[in-house]
């Protein structure tokens, strides 16, 4: 994306911002803010946010005087611009034939073609034993590969360990560090060649933007399985990686702690200062699909579907290739259902004990089926088209 | 004050901060100070530790276990802090001289964590200076050893075996047969034969005791005796198997013969006794005594037997019960004389302390071995430390086993450089193997042995370089090792940071089989 692109992205972003707290998403607005004033990575900036955040957490104002106070911080983040290092959406990985066997030939990984892009989310499906810690590793360079080739286009590849400062991977344990959190998140900063106050700023406000400002100076006992998982993102954003890598990072969280993770990922990887590609594995697949570009799913250790890319249907000989399919939850019968739905191309109703999976020839919409549920009376608790989502592959 | 340091160091030196180098070096400075005050203090504890030399003086008192359970602790501690947040481990960008920086930084504070030994001895010797200066304390054992002979406690001293003075002393006893009393029977009664001896002087000459009892009048009992508690002033420090100063005993002959000497000269004998009373009041040591009384008993020319002894015990209150002791001194005349003599001692030793660069590289060796198991950990992986320390116990077991066959198989010298030659293949050959290896923890096991291994190459040479020298009939003067295990040290230090630091920096990045 052109510098001047990513300008006006910074300046819609802004605007987005002045939406949401007029529409009254101040907790949003609020974070889109935030995002705002990293993309500025400006000492002043910081340091007026983090006054802002301390004030919010103390005084608890009304939408009123947060919305006064908030634009003042939005002419001062416009004042300040847009400091950007990395272009949006280059290329900066690319996997041809990526192979692993392991030793005992148990399990084989690949062939896999994979891309990854700045700013871009890869979302990595499937079940347990599957080969996604396996290509997570490879990705990290935490494990060799067998076969194929992966080209890093980074700007210090050049030294394995060079390269490896320049990859961020979360295992799904993590391990236990010593001090508060803040001193550990200034410890990396300043590993990394940010000293001083201006440490203290920017550590000062990724806290307060990954919503650990209550936090900062609690020890890792101290911390919940979320908090954890935050403490890891805001770590691993201090850092700015180029490419980052997560391993089950929603395992263990609760719902409203796996969305706010997830949200943060997805804003944090598209921050325009320093956009990065990401790869997150996981079982939660409507969540990860919400977020992610792009989905790879994996079925013992073969690449089975990847949205947008070379690998099609004929290729991978799905069911239902081409129509619509609708997972949904409802106390009705299968007699009535294929009442309601005759109008329509309906190929076949699956009934795997808790949801139907009805499956409508092209070219079947949702919204004649959500029509004919209507008129058909039909309660319907749940329901979803999985047509281009990897839980097709599960429902049965 | 530690608070604001310690932000500084983790905003401006990460490494430092994270090496949690403020909170031990306080312990560290805190035990040192203590250190540094219990030997400041142990100067006076003169019933405990008698004389000894300062190098020595901490190894033979019971603080010596507080100090290393003390010392266990704090480095305990300060690693269970330190594994953790390891910035190596997680990529964050760490150059090779980043990495031998936090190597060095472990080896300092391994350094400063077991030489406490330093702060005590310092403590002591401060003390012990501040007793006097190096002149007077020259001058008091002067005192000293003039009037020493005058003053023996025991009553072996004095006899005749032990006489030096004058010719043709001293003598040597010889028994004509056993060198033991004979019991025989006659008539069922046991009879007793005295064993029979006889004298030989330096020339040869041969005494019977009844010629030697009419040389001295009769009197066995004598002042002119050799004297055992001299303190030598020209005489440097020592170790068990390495004298560097002038030979004791001519030093010990040259006070004889001053005090034989003084023996002529009865105003400065007696002025010699009224210095040593004075000097017993400068350094506070009690006594009951008197220069007049003293001159008058033991003043006997011209064989200066023994008239009364000075008894320290019955001070001390132990009572000897002997009559002939109480005979001897009838009056209850005592000298502190050992707290005299420690505390002159100590203090001259104290002067003549110095720094020793062997018994420093001995530290700086302890320390090495620390700093290398820590740094094998935060520079691997716990699984590669683990094979690295078993396998270490392990590979010691195979060349212990293997020396010991070639020490039977090998005839003349051939053992000696045989043996050589194994350790050396072997040390190497783990770096062989840490390159061609594919499985990481072989490779990084490899490349730990190999770090851990290479200072005993030094120790490993040197030790055969004094076998084939003792075998030549050559000794290799202490000096010239320490300074080589020193130059040693720093050479494994290039080493480490030209070519193992690098290493590790990239064994960490490699990815696995």
């Amino acid at each position: 994306m052109p510098e001047q692109n990513q300008s006006e992205l910074f300046q819609h972003r802004l605007r987005e911002v002045a939406n949401h707290y007029q529409q009254g998403d101040v907790s949003l607005g609020y974070r889109r803010l935030m995002d705002a004033a990293l993309d500025t990575d400006n000492k002043e900036v910081f340091d007026t946010l983090t006054r802002h955040t301390e004030w919010l957490e103390s005084s608890e104002p009304s939408d009123a005087e947060n919305w006064a106070k908030s634009t003042i911080l939005l002419e001062q983040i416009s004042k300040a611009g847009l400091k950007s290092h990395k272009q949006m959406g280059e290329t900066i990985v690319e996997g041809k034939g990526i192979q692993k066997t392991y030793r005992n030939g148990v399990f084989s990984l690949g062939p896999i073609d994979i891309e990854l892009r700045r700013g871009a989310l890869l979302g990595l499906v499937g079940e347990n034993g599957n080969g996604k810690t396996t290509l997570l590793r490879i990705l990290a360079q935490e494990l060799k590969h067998d076969g194929g080739v992966i080209d890093y286009h980074l700007p210090q590849s050049d030294n394995q360990y060079n390269l490896r400062s320049q990859l961020a991977y979360i295992p799904q344990r993590t391990p236990k560090w010593q001090g508060s959190l803040k001193d550990n998140l200034k410890f990396t900063l300043s590993s990394y060649g940010v000293f001083g106050a201006e440490n203290e700023s920017k550590v000062l406000m990724i806290i307060a933007r990954l919503g650990l400002w209550k936090y900062r100076n609690l020890d890792w006992s101290q911390l919940s399985s979320g908090y954890k998982m935050r403490f890891e993102l805001a770590r691993t954003f201090l850092r700015c990686p180029d490419i980052l890598l997560l391993d089950e990072p929603l395992a263990n969280l609760d719902v409203l702690a796996q969305q706010t993770i997830l949200e943060d990922l997805k804003t944090m990887s598209n921050l325009l200062s320093a956009p990065m590609a990401v790869v997150l594995s996981s079982q939660q697949l409507y969540e990860v699909e919400k977020v992610s570009d792009r989905v790879l799913f994996l079925k013992n250790g073969q690449p089975v579907w990847q949205e947008n890319t070379a690998y099609n249907k004929e290729q991978i000989g799905i069911e239902g290739s081409g129509s619509l399919i609708v997972e949904f939850d409802t106390e009705a019968s299968r007699d009535s259902l294929q009442a309601i739905f005759g109008t329509l191309a309906l190929e076949k109703i699956n009934f795997n004990g808790g949801t139907y999976i009805v499956y409508f020839d092209a070219p079947t919409t949702m919204s004649q089926v959500l029509s004919a549920l209507g008129n058909g009376g039909i309660n319907v608790m749940y329901i979803r088209d999985i047509s281009r989502s990897t839980r097709r592959f599960f429902v049965n | 004050m530690i608070k604001r340091l310690q932000n500084y160091l983790l905003e401006h030196y990460p490494l430092l901060w994270n090496m949690r180098l403020i909170s031990v070096l306080s312990v560290i400075l805190a035990l040192h100070i203590i250190h540094f005050m219990v030997g400041y203090n142990s100067f006076d504890d003169l019933d405990t530790f008698g004389w000894r030399e300062p190098e020595s003086r901490f190894f033979s008192t019971p603080f010596v276990m507080f100090s290393f359970i003390i010392s266990t602790v704090v480095f305990i501690l300060w690693l269970i802090r330190v594994f953790r947040n390891n910035a190596f481990k997680s990529f964050y960008p760490f150059s090779n001289g980043q990495l031998f920086a936090q190597m060095m930084i472990i080896l300092v504070v391994c350094l400063l964590n077991i030489t406490y030994y330093y702060s005590y001895t310092i403590g002591y010797v401060w003390h012990s200076r501040n007793q006097s200066n190096e002149e007077v304390n020259r001058k008091d054992v002067e005192i000293y050893n003039k009037v020493i002979p005058l003053l023996q406690e025991s009553m072996d001293a004095y006899k005749i075996e032990n006489r030096c003075w004058p010719k043709p002393f001293p003598l040597s006893r010889h028994y004509k047969s056993t060198g033991q009393n004979e019991v025989t029977y006659q008539n069922g009664r046991a009879v007793n034969t005295p064993a029979e001896f006889y004298y030989e002087s330096r020339t040869g000459d041969i005494f019977t005791p009844e010629e030697v009892d009419s040389m001295v009048g009769g009197y066995q009992f004598s002042y002119l005796n050799q004297c055992n508690d001299y303190i030598y002033l020209n005489r440097a420090f020592v170790s068990p198997n390495y004298y560097d100063g002038q030979n004791p005993e001519r030093e010990s002959e040259e006070n004889q013969v001053a005090f034989a000497a003084l023996l002529n000269k009865p105003k400065e004998l007696k002025k010699a006794m009224q210095d040593f009373i004075e000097m017993c009041d400068r350094h506070q040591i009690t006594y009951k005594l008197n220069a007049d009384d003293w001159f008058q008993w033991v003043y006997n020319p011209p064989y200066y037997p023994v008239k009364y002894t000075i008894k320290q015990w019955y001070y001390s209150g132990t009572n000897m019960g002997s009559t002939d002791d109480n005979q001897l001194n009838p009056k209850g005349y005592y000298v502190e004389l050992n707290k005299l003599q420690n505390k002159l001692n100590n203090t001259m030793r104290s002067y003549r302390y110095g720094f020793k660069l062997g018994i420093f590289c001995g530290f700086l060796y302890a320390a090495l071995a620390m700093s290398l198991l820590v740094f094998a950990y935060r520079a691997t992986s716990r699984r590669v430390w683990l094979v690295s320390f078993i396998g270490s116990g392990l590979i010691c077991l195979i060349v212990g086993t293997l020396t010991a066959v070639i020490g039977i198989n090998s005839h003349g010298n051939s053992f000696e450089s045989t043996v050589l030659y194994m350790y050396l293949f072997i040390i190497f050959g783990f770096l062989a193997v840490h390159f061609v290896s594919s499985n990481k923890t072989i490779a990084g096991a490899c490349l730990t042995w190999f770090a851990w291994s290479l200072p005993f190459v030094s120790v490993i040479i040197f030790g055969f370089m004094e076998m084939q020298n003792k075998g030549r009939g050559y000794l290799i003067e202490h000096r010239s090792s320490d300074v080589y295990f020193f130059c040693c040290f720093l050479i494994y230090l290039l080493v480490m940071a030209l070519v193992i630091v690098p290493r590790f920096r990239t064994w960490q990045a490699s990815p696995e089989d």
